[in-house]
């Protein structure tokens, strides 16, 4: 077994914590400081914790949290009020083991759980640089003197606005998400075509096998998915969300009927498509950058003043990185910072190329001959052989014992073992074009040539083949 | 797709023979249904925001080993949404 380091854990501070939370405050100061304050700087900062009452007392007046390794105290944080981080210290032998990333995590989440929009500190110089990293931007230089020495600090501001959007949830690393697409891109799969009822009875199996979300399908696209979205489906935990795109270039978000559709539809989420690609949108969207930008902006925005938890998947990012990759992140980014919970980073691809294979074996699907003559009592049992429904093509027979042709009742003569392969692909053949060929053959190995002759009375040559294919072109 | 309307036009050919499937299951626009069924099916599709607006299909089929039958068929399928 190898070893591993230990996780820091948290847990509120206890008035009994006092002590050790002074000492970690001093030995933070004189151990870590010193490339940017002077020893009488650091001495007189320092002080603060001299009187261990006092500054338990400040550490019970705030919101304090204490970072352990092995259940030991190695550093704190403290929130004053709903935005700003009184306190945040390190015990100089627990540094760079993500101890004061965690504990600033933890205030971050719990200043948006009080409603904050943004945090401020007052951080010191040598602890600039960590909440730099962190996104705190420098907004004033500030000196405070204590004990008659002159100190330094800046005071950094973060915006949580888009961490405040996540409602408090308690995102981990550990936790991933399900989002399920049946409903909309299983819908387009050949020869699948969900009814209203389906769609309602799939999402709801699909919550109660745990999924997160359930993507019902694009309300708008066609009347069984706006008929679907105009009632949500009784989820017991699923995240039901809508798919759809972003505003159309050249139009205002509250004048694109498209977008309009989508923030009506009865959903907790919309996830939007749009390109991530310059090129996709030089050529397929005929706009510019930054419309594709701010139709990305306008379009989460909307969808977040009217209360939608928002996604966005981005088309083309992989293609569209390395040919602009400031652009692909630009698109990622207006998502990001105008709300978005998620921001997907889509691999689209030029093609698909599909293969299917199935074996249908159908029993008790041949006729039975009556062994009765017409006349007898108790008449035609083995009538029952016969389908109630033919249309036309197969070769059957007359299964009743009669010369009179207005009695006969027809059955089908073979057996229908079919054994089915298809192969569908599509490709971009330009930017603006794709092409699709799509072959399905079959073929019939239940046929007995010997057996069906016998039962039809004449020689059947085996007619047992099937095949379509189909050639398709249109715009992206 | 992200445009205000698209089309995608197709052309298709399909072969049946009589017992390759059972009939009853056959799709009942090529040839009116059923199997011994051969032809050509060109089809062209316009899509309003991903919304089929209009679909013309037209099938030219013939019967293969069977009595001469032939039965072409136009399909001309108008959504409309309120």
């Amino acid at each position: 077994m190898g070893q591993t380091l230990p996780k820091p854990a948290l847990r509120p501070f206890l008035p009994a914590d006092a002590p050790v939370l002074a000492a970690i405050f001093a030995a933070a100061i004189e151990e870590l400081t010193a490339e940017d304050y002077s020893e009488a700087q650091r001495e007189a900062w320092a002080s603060a914790a001299d009187d261990e009452e006092k500054f338990g007392k400040r550490l019970a007046g705030e919101l304090t949290l204490i970072a352990t390794l092995q259940n030991s105290p190695v550093g704190f944080a403290s929130l004053k009020g709903a935005d700003h981080i009184d306190m945040l210290y390190v015990h100089p032998g627990a540094t760079g083991q993500g101890v004061a990333s965690m504990l600033c995590d933890a205030l971050e989440k719990l200043a948006g759980g009080r409603g904050a929009k943004s945090l401020t500190v007052d951080a010191s110089d040598n602890a600039q640089e960590f909440f730099v990293k962190r996104g705190y931007v420098a907004r004033q230089r500030n000196t405070v003197t204590v004990n008659g020495e002159w100190l330094a600090n800046t005071t950094m501001q973060k915006s949580l606005a888009s961490d405040a959007s996540k409602g408090g949830d308690t995102m981990s690393r550990e936790r991933l998400y399900l989002f399920d697409t049946t409903l909309r891109d299983g819908a387009q799969t050949n020869g699948v075509d969900f009814t209203l009822h389906d769609k309602r009875l799939i999402a709801e199996m699909l919550d109660d096998l745990g999924i997160d979300y359930v993507e019902g399908g694009y309300p708008g696209a066609n009347p069984t998915d706006t008929e679907f979205f105009s009632q949500k489906p009784k989820l017991d935990h699923a995240i039901f969300t809508a798919f759809g795109m972003t505003r159309r270039p050249g139009r205002s978000a509250s004048n694109d009927p498209g977008l309009a559709g989508l923030l009506e539809a009865k959903a907790d989420a919309i996830c939007f498509v749009a390109k991530s690609s310059a090129y996709q949108v030089r050529v397929a969207l005929e706009t510019t950058n930054e419309e594709n930008l701010a139709s990305i902006r306008d379009s989460v925005k909307a969808a977040k003043a009217a209360g939608r938890e928002v996604m966005l998947d981005c088309e083309h990012f992989f293609d569209g990185y390395k040919e602009n990759s400031g652009f692909a992140l630009a698109c990622a980014k207006a998502a990001y910072e105008s709300g978005a919970r998620w921001v997907v980073l889509c691999d689209t691809n030029g093609g698909t190329l599909q293969f299917a294979a199935a074996y249908y074996d159908f029993n008790h699907i041949v006729g039975k001959q009556n062994t009765y003559e017409p006349t007898q009592t108790g008449g035609q049992p083995l009538d029952f052989t016969a389908p109630p429904y033919l249309q036309k093509g197969n070769t059957v027979f007359d299964i009743r014992n009669t010369s009179d042709q207005t009695q006969n009742l027809f059955a089908l003569a073979s057996e229908y073992k079919e054994l089915e392969a298809l192969v569908e692909a599509d490709y971009k053949v330009s930017p603006k074009y794709r092409l699709g060929f799509y072959a399905d053959f079959v073929k019939n190995l239940g046929y007995n040539t010997t057996d069906v002759s016998a039962r039809y009375g004449a020689y059947v040559a085996p007619r047992v083949k099937g095949y379509q294919s189909e050639l398709s072109f249109g715009p992206i | 797709m992200n445009r205000f309307a698209t089309w995608r036009t197709f052309v298709g050919y399909r072969y049946l023979q009589r017992d390759a499937v059972i009939d009853a299951f056959t799709d009942q626009d090529y040839h009116l249904g059923g199997t011994d069924a051969k032809g050509y099916y060109p089809r062209f599709r316009l899509q309003l925001y991903e919304a089929d607006l209009m679909r013309v299909r037209y099938m030219a089929f013939d019967a293969i080993d069977g009595p001469p039958l032939a039965i072409d068929t136009w399909q001309l399928d108008v959504n409309a949404r309120f």
